[in-house]
């Protein structure tokens, strides 16, 4: 008889398990996937992308998994443990021999007078970025020129933040902490984040407290009154001030959770055949609220079921465990931070620190370094770097001889190239055909008082042609009259 | 004087060959592909034909295991004598071939035909499967049909993008580049690979954009560009709808591959990704852009996922609305001289002349009838050239081999192996005109005519057909492969005759690719003489030929495109603390391939004499290795040494090393048998490494072909 597996949720984590499930091949397994929205497995982090209007929801849209039974807008309502049964909101009945919940994790909404309507759902004008849903409410009522608080300056803020201000929208960010990304990012890189968002026209207002909703008589939204008496005007409010797990219906399963739900290495939660992933599971790392982790998860049971229920598997996957590289995704602020940093850097045997702000420059790197690699990066501001650290940081890559060398490197070209003239005379200026400058100052020498009679003699030119421009000068300044040179920007050449 | 073209690349610049008093030299020709311009193994072309130890006379091993000259009936009546026995004691599976690039059609077809007719083999493929198999495949699979460029190469100079996947072309094919100019003069050469190779730096000063991925990771760069061309609206949607199918499977292929994720993998910042993605759409027809180009070549291709890394390439091209548009399109770039019509005419194992499959019934009719043979009696698929050398001399395996136009004890993934069982054939025959590091392996070796010696023709990149006349007599001694084959399947009672004639040979050929997706019936020598510009498809005599396939419609059943969904594979090797570099090889501009030619030729091999690595300074700092040091390069394959380069254009975790050395130096010890699971590539182009101050950790190498003694 085959073996049930039943999904509950169809987010990215979801979506991603089925995957790795399906690419252990295992014979006389059915899968069935629940999930509450009405749309088919998306890619919530483009989600952001899609309000300055270019992406549809095909854009997001994950591949559909051939043979899988992925239910979109059914909502599993309880869990019987003793029957080993899901139900559904429809009414439904999945029986399972294994159940993985990936219900992933909910907006947070404060509780301020104003943001809710007398049942207790936020206002029209009040909404997260969560959902194809939300995303889409966003559209509808932020167009163009329409004044929006992000509501929130972690992650999730910004990156909304600089979406909405892509739109076109006049956004400000209003934020408790003393700057921006503070859960993830150091003061510092923070603040150079918020000046780069300044930058871009998204104002970052810290240390901020929300003292009330201020509404016309209409109930339209007028301001966000701070506890200092600012009043910022605004159409539309954005909320992004966290996420917290759905564990209810776990919960109602009477499955151990705390603030997620709790499971072992393996993912399992105290009922050895429920599984929990992503961001409603709780491990020994807490809740992440990252794509990173929770796939990793996601391959992790896979691995575990393709082992319990196939009797084998195909070899461990040889990636550990998602370090935890946090990514700002805002176009045109580029921020990153990863691993850790010491918490005294002159602590003895504490991780060598490096690092460097450049305020004006809206730049700020910093690393750590123990046991000849990276184990912390943060980089603001300086694309390049950040990419580099990153890979170094995942790959674990031995650090050079001095690790200040991470922290900048000079760009390609950046230096004034030198000039052919100051070049050395074994220098190759034709590298179609190996020509030093000796050679073609010695063909000078002999007479040659053109490109072409230089390259008669040298070939110098004749392969690619891209030094044309440096023979050219060279003969010119080794005393050839200049009436005889002749630039061939066709770069066309023959020999008679 | 005689007008032919340069003896290396697809390229294929003209040239005059001359004889002289000093002897034959080269002058360039204008041409629509070089311009009248050559590179310095152009230039130096005509010393391959005057090339210390060319071999004059045929030599067979002998009882004191040394090669010994013979005559031409002697090493003739020993091979067929040879062959004979294996076949009746092993059957005719007992014998493979291997070809090579560099031959002409004329040969690449009579081998072919030789392996199953005169020796009804099976076991047949070349040295192309480890360069163009994968491009082949991608493009296959998306235009049902592969001819690298399907356009003329003057196409490129109108457009504004264009966009080089993995290739280098300013040292593999230098005067190339002046296609490249108008491109970077709009800013719009875009180059993604992990060095900063003479041809990324064209796109300094403006020229354009370098993005130096992680090596094995193009594929990956690849969907992120093309997620964002959706997600910022730049697809040319109109284009997708009447020409391509499979457009929603790709977009969902596409959906979890968000920019920042593409960043983690490849290393390339988002901005540049965008950059790149915005670049090449303002270029495209649709956005009224000058038209842009993507072209791939093997720094995408030679990987275990190599073909998928194509189709990705393909699939970015086609949601740019550039494929099968005068003045836009895909292509992939040819290595060797005869790479494009050595992969149409029967050197690969799974296929008949004309780009016919091998296992199709119809196919083997038509060439059947051709050969004047039963179509029963051909053999169908032999194993891809990777599995095929791993086969040799193995339980089962072939216990001879013929090798034609390659040296792969030099050019073949993990030399280490293959070289211990070419040693243990019962019978390895090297045609060739040096005593290549194959040759000296062998049992016997066959002198054969070179290039300007022999009447041929080439297909070069654009898939245009060239002929390439005897411009020199050969050298006293020497036979062209022709006669060999000819002279072969008599001793060993072929059904039919070989014609030793080029001209014969050719007719032959385009009437075995009639009705073939590679359709050369309407071409000949006569019409490449009277100065004709011969593109194929040419379907019938008196066609003008096909210089632009897809305008109309693509070579698929419906006339559309597929978009194939593509996802990541990581490169087979993975890095750990023992091996924590990657390796990448590629080539230098003075040799070519194994350097069985050019390291030849003083002028050239004067210049780079030796195998190198490239590492950047800080990575050589922190190793303690010193710039022009030998250092030891170790992978899970085996180890090579090298003198250390340093250059700052290198990445911090991969080095870079030529594989045209042998001995020691060779590269192609420590890379990658790996095979692409759809064209059977190996992944040549990265391997992970160890690198070791030989002072520190001195080895002890076993010997191999080409060491010094």
């Amino acid at each position: 008889m085959s073996h049930r597996i039943v999904v509950v949720g169809h987010g990215m984590v979801a979506h991603r398990f089925v995957a790795e499930l399906l690419a252990h091949g295992l014979p006389d397994v059915t899968l069935t996937v629940l999930g509450d929205e009405p749309e088919a497995a998306y890619n919530r982090i483009l989600l952001p992308d899609v309000l300055p209007g270019h992406l549809d929801l095909a854009g997001l849209t994950l591949p559909a998994h051939p043979g899988v039974d992925a239910r979109a807008g059914v909502r599993a309502t309880a869990i019987d443990r003793g029957r080993r049964v899901v139900t559904d909101d429809a009414g439904g009945e999945h029986p399972f021999d294994t159940l993985v919940l990936a219900t992933g994790a909910a907006p947070v909404f404060p509780t301020i007078e104003g943001l809710r309507d007398s049942a207790g759902q936020p206002m029209p004008d009040v909404t997260a970025l969560r959902s194809w849903a939300d995303a889409q409410h966003i559209r509808a009522a932020a167009a163009e020129g329409a004044r929006v608080v992000v509501l929130g300056g972690g992650l999730l803020g910004i990156e909304a933040a600089v979406a909405l201000r892509r739109a076109g929208c006049a956004v400000t960010v209003i934020h408790r902490g003393g700057a921006p990304l503070d859960r993830q990012f150091d003061a510092l890189s923070g603040r150079v984040v918020a000046a780069s968002l300044a930058d871009h026209g998204v104002a970052v207002l810290t240390d901020c407290r929300i003292a009330g909703i201020e509404r016309r008589w209409n109930h339209a939204l007028k301001s966000i009154r701070l506890t200092d008496d600012r009043r910022i005007e605004a159409d539309l409010i954005v909320v992004a001030i966290g996420v917290e797990p759905r564990i209810e219906l776990a919960a109602r399963a009477e499955l151990a959770v705390r603030r997620g739900v709790l499971v072992d290495d393996l993912c399992r939660t105290d009922d050895p055949d429920i599984h929990a992933i992503g961001d409603c599971a709780q491990t020994g790392r807490g809740c992440q609220g990252l794509v990173g982790p929770g796939w990793e998860q996601a391959r992790v049971v896979a691995h575990h079921l393709a082992e319990k229920i196939g009797g084998r598997a195909r070899p461990r996957p040889t990636l550990g465990f998602d370090a935890g590289v946090v990514r700002l995704k805002a176009d045109g602020v580029d921020a990153v931070t990863m691993g850790a940093f010491p918490a005294d850097e002159f602590g003895l045997g504490a991780p060598r620190v490096l690092g460097f702000v450049d305020a004006a420059g809206r730049r700020r790197v910093r690393i750590a370094v123990a046991d000849g690699v990276l184990v912390g990066a943060t980089c603001v501001g300086d694309p390049q770097i950040a990419a580099d650290l990153t890979v170094a940081f995942d790959s674990r890559m031995p650090v050079p001889a001095d690790p200040a060398a991470l922290l900048a490197r000079p760009l390609a070209g950046a230096a004034p190239a030198a000039s052919v003239l100051d070049l050395p005379d074994e220098a190759v200026i034709c590298r179609c055909n190996a020509v030093p400058k000796q050679a073609i100052a010695a063909a000078v020498g002999g007479g040659a008082a053109s490109v072409p009679e230089v390259a008669e003699v040298t070939r110098a030119t004749t392969g690619c042609g891209s030094c044309t421009n440096d023979v050219c000068r060279l003969v010119e300044a080794l005393g050839a009259a200049p009436s005889a040179l002749v630039t061939e920007k066709e770069g066309a050449f023959a020999v008679a | 004087m005689v007008a032919t073209h340069c003896p290396y690349c697809a390229l294929q610049c003209a040239m005059d060959v001359a004889p002289t008093p000093d002897g034959p030299t080269v002058t360039p020709l204008e041409f629509p592909t070089n311009r009248g311009r050559l590179c310095q193994k152009g230039w130096t072309a005509a010393d391959v034909l005057t090339a210390s130890g060319r071999l004059t006379a045929p030599m067979v091993r002998g009882a004191d295991g040394t090669l010994a000259p013979v005559s031409w009936e002697e090493a003739l009546d020993r091979v067929a004598g040879e062959l004979r026995r294996l076949r009746a004691a092993h059957g005719p599976e007992s014998v493979a071939v291997f070809g090579g690039g560099g031959l002409t059609n004329e040969e690449a077809y009579q081998l072919g035909k030789f392996a199953r007719v005169a020796l009804a083999t099976p076991n047949i493929d070349y040295n192309g499967r480890f360069c163009m198999a994968s491009a082949a495949a991608g493009g296959r699979r998306a235009f049902g049909l592969d001819r690298g460029l399907p356009f003329p190469l003057t196409d490129l100079d109108g457009a504004e993008a264009i966009l080089l996947v993995g290739s280098n072309p300013a040292e593999t094919m230098p005067p190339f580049v002046t296609h490249l100019a108008g491109a970077r003069e709009a800013g719009g050469l875009v180059i993604i690979d992990p060095r900063r190779t003479p041809t990324a730096d064209l796109t300094q000063d403006g020229g354009g954009l370098h993005l130096a991925p992680l090596p094995g990771t193009d594929l990956v760069l690849l969907l992120g560009i093309t997620q964002i061309l959706w997600a910022e609206g730049l697809v040319d949607r109109g284009y997708l709808a009447e020409r391509a199918s499979g457009v929603d499977a790709l977009r969902a292929s596409l959906a979890a591959w968000w920019p920042e994720r593409v960043e983690r993998v490849t290393g390339v910042p988002v901005v540049q990704q965008r950059a790149a993605a915005r670049l090449l759409a303002a270029a495209s027809p649709a956005r009224g852009g000058r038209g842009g180009y993507v072209l791939t070549g093997r720094g995408a291709e030679q990987h275990a996922h190599g073909t998928d890394t194509v189709t990705a390439a393909v699939n970015l091209a086609l949601c740019l609305g550039l494929p099968g548009r005068e003045g836009s399109g895909y292509g992939c770039l040819t290595g060797q001289g005869n790479g494009q019509g050595g992969r149409e005419h029967g050197l690969k194992a799974d296929q008949l002349p004309g780009y016919r499959t091998i296992t199709d019934p119809d196919a083997r009719a038509h060439v059947a009838g051709v050969w004047g043979v039963d179509a029963d009696s051909l053999p169908g698929a032999g194993p891809p050239a990777v599995a095929l050398l791993a086969s040799l001399a193995t339980p089962g395996g072939p216990r001879a081999l013929l090798v034609h136009g390659a040296n792969p004890v030099v050019s073949a993934p993990d030399v280490g192996p293959l070289t211990e069982r070419l040693r243990a054939l019962e019978l390895l025959v090297v045609c060739d005109f040096v005593l290549s590091e194959t040759a000296a392996l062998a049992d016997v070796v066959l002198p054969v005519t070179q290039w300007a010696e022999e009447t041929g023709t080439m297909t070069n990149l654009e898939g245009r057909l060239l002929l390439r006349d005897e411009a020199v007599p050969p050298p006293e001694g020497v036979r062209t492969e022709l006669w060999v084959w000819r002279e072969l399947a008599r001793r060993l009672d072929a059904p039919i005759d070989f014609s030793e004639d080029a001209a014969e040979v050719f007719a032959e050929l385009a009437r075995a690719s009639s009705g073939g997706v590679a359709d050369y019936t309407g071409f000949s020598h006569k019409r490449l003489r009277a100065g004709e510009a011969l593109y194929w498809p040419c379907p019938e005599p008196g066609h003008p030929g096909t210089p632009r396939t897809f305008l109309d419609r693509f070579a698929t059943p419906d006339g559309r495109a597929v978009l194939h969904p593509v996802d990541e594979t990581p490169p087979d090797d993975l890095l750990d603390a023992e091996y924590p570099l990657y390796l990448v090889t590629g080539r230098v501009l003075q040799h070519y391939q194994s350097g069985a030619q050019t390291r030849r030729v003083a002028a050239l091999n004067s210049v780079e004499p030796e195998s190198y690595v490239e590492l950047h300074p800080l990575l050589a700092q922190r190793l303690g290795v010193e710039a022009g040091e030998r250092v030891g390069v170790h992978s899970r394959r085996g180890s090579c040494e090298a003198v250390a380069r340093l250059s700052e254009g290198m990445r911090l975790d991969t080095v870079f090393m030529p594989f045209h050395y042998p001995g020691r130096g060779a590269v192609n010890r420590v890379t990658n048998p790996a095979v692409d699971p759809v064209s059977g590539m190996p992944e040549l182009k990265v391997a992970t490494v160890r690198l070791e101050r030989l002072v520190d950790a001195p080895h002890s190498f076993a010997p191999a072909p080409g060491d010094a003694a």
